[in-house]
């Protein structure tokens, strides 16, 4: 599993590549706590190379939600693959963590 | 049936994940019906690792059959703390985002993409059988 942080006209992107599952998952907590020592307020989170998320990699992203949240920022989804949208979809996370088909309509929504 | 053990750690979960998928191929199974066993089966098995044997060491041991279907049967044994996933309660997936609880997502999960579960205790075991169809 890779992370790549971008910066997009002050939006970080985090593109995730490959697979977050209980093993991967970690890594990218990681990523994030430090991520979130700084005052950000806009993340997309750009999921075109994730072909596969578990509840282990749902759960880390619910948890940068909330945190975002409790900061009045904004994060969104771009381009989850059908079966990463599917498992947003059974969890529920669909309605309340914005998704968009390309990644101008999410860098756009977390401004 | 096929039958795999090993230490119920999380360094033996890629290795257990793929002894499964080779029988969601044995199958015939498309590549979604796959990700589905996989999903639901990681999910079984993390559960294990992580909670069977609290401050010890124990085994784990998945089995699987190929059924009419084409469809699959996973076993998953372990020696430790009783313990029915089926019993747990779901999270609450209409809640909004603050109301939203991070934990209970797992479970939930493989109950949702496994056809059928079905849990049992036999003395000193708790056996775990998730079916799965081609859909």
């Amino acid at each position: 599993m890779d992370i790549n942080v971008t910066t997009e006209s002050n939006v970080a992107v985090f593109a995730v590549i490959g697979q977050l599952d209980a093993i991967t998952s970690p890594e990218l907590e990681e990523r994030l706590t430090r991520w979130f020592e700084q005052p950000g307020a806009s993340l997309v989170f750009d999921l075109e190379g994730l072909d596969y998320i578990s509840s282990a990699g749902l759960r880390i992203i619910l948890s940068a939600a909330k945190k975002m949240k409790a900061r009045n920022g904004k994060l969104c989804l771009a381009r989850p693959r059908s079966r990463v949208k599917e498992a947003f979809q059974i969890s529920g996370f669909i309605s309340i963590i914005p998704s968009f088909e390309t990644l101008p309509d999410a860098l756009a929504a977390a401004k | 049936m096929d039958k795999l053990q090993r230490p119920a750690k999380m360094e033996r979960l890629h290795e257990l994940l793929e002894f499964i998928d080779a029988g969601a191929v044995a199958s015939g199974f498309s590549d979604n019906a796959r990700n589905r066993v996989r999903l639901a089966a990681e999910e079984a098995l993390v559960n294990v690792i992580l909670h069977a044997y609290p401050g010890a060491e124990g085994p784990i041991e998945v089995s699987w059959a190929k059924t009419e279907g084409p469809g699959l049967t996973i076993e998953i044994r372990d020696g430790g703390v009783r313990f029915d996933p089926l019993a747990v309660k779901d999270p609450d997936t209409g809640a909004d985002l603050e109301d939203r609880k991070i934990g209970g997502l797992g479970i939930f999960f493989m109950r949702e993409v496994a056809d059928a579960l079905s849990y049992r205790r036999e003395p000193e075991e708790n056996i775990l059988t998730l079916v799965f169809r081609e859909r």
